[in-house]
């Protein structure tokens, strides 16, 4: 696979995937969306943790290198899945402590530019939003991770 | 009408300003150029007319044509621009390659700096000695105050080589000293150094650059460029770099415009301010005097808490005269430099609180990740020294900071002279 948002995205995810939580360890991050018809992470997946996928949400724009088909910028979305528990209160430290663990792996610079093409990633601030069951209940909570996104296609 | 897509060329010159032999004036003929993934928005035709007003006696209220600074060649009288150059990009390293020579970053660089080059890209340690030498299998392979790296945990580490025969017996001796001792199972990279020359040499650097900039219907040439600045800077985690060169001579050839060069990138790593460290050395290094005997300084480290980090180098450019071609100069040398770093700690340091009382000066090294085949950067001042009093705390944001401001003073603590061996500033980037 050349340099690109493809390549760029199976790098950031198996490095993400390989991370070790400080919590509940058993039950590490696993990609449910690696662009191949997978289930949605929306879908029901009771009594599970971190089930992510990454989404883009502003796509390839250039980024004002000099040339023409020079680098590009898009933001994304790292958005991971925690089902609700009795516990609201671990859950809300689990949810801190990996966010703490993605923002480093996503921002560790070690970035095989050679294969993947990223430039550089910048995150930004975490956030949590609720998932709805089809009666309104919160059945599961999504750490979103804003980050943007440096990177060469090539052609 | 046409778009603004645009493009900025570097080639080294083989002499300055690149003067055509038959006629005197700079030519592109010869020059090799390769476009520099650099950003967009600096990429200006630039230069001014240098012009001498005729404010003689009129017979009215109007104004007078300036006379150029030119000359004729060939019964044609020539256009001429000087100015500045500007040049914003990262540091993307080498990646696969031998040197920099053949990389816009290796020629923007060598036209303020001198540089060596190791005679590897690593070096396998072959035995431990101390927290500050090891035994090299290839010896022959480093430079004296030349920077090197290893991974260490996940991070990238510095330190630069302060003596090749530490001991007596043919060690590597660096300072300062990384987070753990050297063992025989750690490989050391060894970076290409680009460094501010002294003594006898001061004001030598790598060469003069021509600069190109092209456009759709646009191209435009400057000649006898050497560096005047580097600002670096940190973006989104990113290291940065604000070239400003100094151009001799500016002219146009739209005529000739092929339009825009899509860059050519280095595929190594894009140096960050992530998974690094900045370190200085524990106590005072040799500065007034040089350091006698085998070793150099090998000191511990302190590890800085920083948030922010930005710094300036300025050459001072002093154009050496000539009459006999367009340009009027013979060369620009660098005449000066000064550097200054800033750092703002989260986390006050206190072992250097009384620095600037006592005048100490340390050795300062920023790192930046990652470092590998190919990877990392460090920024080296061996005799760094504050210009501000480090027990100042700023209190006007949400949490107490320090900012330290460092320059670069007279380095001794390199056992010799060789290579950048005893030089007050050092860049390194991985080979």
């Amino acid at each position: 696979m050349s340099q690109g948002i493809a390549s760029a995205f199976s790098f950031l995810v198996d490095r993400l995937q390989a991370l070790t939580p400080k919590t509940d360890p058993s039950q590490g991050f696993v990609c449910v969306d690696p662009a191949t018809g997978q289930e949605l992470l929306t879908d029901r997946r009771p009594n599970t943790l971190r089930l992510f996928e990454l989404r883009v949400t502003t796509y390839p724009h250039d980024d004002g290198q000099s040339g023409i088909t020079g680098r590009k910028r898009l933001t994304a979305e790292l958005r991971v899945r925690y089902d609700i528990p009795r516990d609201v209160g671990l859950l809300e430290r689990i949810v801190g402590e990996d966010s703490s663990q993605l923002v480093n792996s996503l921002r560790d610079p070690a970035y095989s530019l050679a294969t993947t093409g990223i430039t550089s990633l910048i995150t930004g601030e975490a956030s949590t939003a609720p998932i709805l069951d089809e009666a309104g209940n919160p059945a599961a909570l999504l750490l979103v991770v804003p980050f943007d996104l440096l990177y060469a296609e090539a052609f | 009408m046409a778009v603004t897509h645009r493009s900025l060329s570097v080639a080294v010159e083989s002499s300055f300003g690149s003067l055509d032999s038959s006629t005197g004036a700079p030519s592109p003929s010869g020059l090799s150029f390769i476009s520099i993934p650099c950003e967009r928005d600096p990429i200006v035709v630039p230069g001014e007319a240098p012009v001498s007003e005729r404010t003689e006696a009129r017979d009215g209220p109007h104004g007078l044509p300036p006379e150029l600074d030119t000359t004729y060649i060939g019964g044609v009288k020539q256009q001429r621009r000087t100015g500045t150059v500007t040049v914003r990009c990262d540091f993307t390293t080498l990646g696969t390659g031998s040197n920099y020579a053949a990389t816009a970053l290796g020629r923007l660089l060598s036209a303020g700096f001198s540089t060596t080059i190791p005679g590897a890209e690593s070096d396998a340690v072959s035995a431990a000695v101390s927290d500050n030498r090891y035994t090299p299998t290839t010896l022959a392979n480093y430079k004296l105050g030349g920077l090197i790296g290893i991974e260490i945990n996940g991070r990238a580490e510095y330190a630069h080589v302060t003596s090749e025969n530490a001991s007596g017996t043919g060690n590597i001796g660096y300072s300062p000293a990384f987070s753990r001792a050297l063992t025989g199972a750690d490989t050391v990279r060894l970076l290409q150094t680009w460094y501010t020359a002294k003594g006898t040499a001061s004001g030598a650097v790598g060469n003069s650059v021509a600069f190109r900039v092209d456009g759709v219907g646009v191209r435009s040439y400057a000649y006898g460029c050497k560096m005047e600045s580097l600002a670096l800077s940190v973006d989104g985690g990113r290291l940065m770099g604000d070239f400003t060169f100094q151009a001799a001579h500016i002219e146009d050839d739209h005529g000739s415009a092929t339009g825009p060069v899509e860059p050519v990138a280095n595929d190594g790593a894009t140096p960050h301010f992530r998974s690094c460290y900045v370190v200085v050395s524990d106590a005072a290094s040799t500065s007034r005097t040089d350091i006698a005997g085998d070793n150099g300084d090998e000191h511990a480290r302190v590890s800085f808490d920083v948030s922010e980090l930005s710094a300036t180098i300025t050459n001072t450019l002093t154009p050496v005269g000539q009459t006999s071609s367009l340009i009027g100069m013979s060369d620009m040398e660098v005449s000066d430099q000064t550097v200054e770093i800033n750092l703002t700690l989260d986390s006050a340091n206190t072992t250097i609180s009384n620095d600037f009382r006592d005048a100490v000066v340390r050795d300062l090294l920023i790192g930046t990740g990652p470092v590998g085949d190919g990877q990392g950067m460090a920024i080296n001042v061996p005799g760094a020294y504050l210009t501000v009093d480090p027990l100042i705390r700023k209190i006007d944001g949400e949490i107490v900071q320090q900012s330290l401001t460092y320059a670069a003073s007279r380095f001794g603590g390199d056992a010799g002279t060789g290579d950048a061996g005893g030089t007050p500033l050092r860049i390194g980037l991985g080979l």
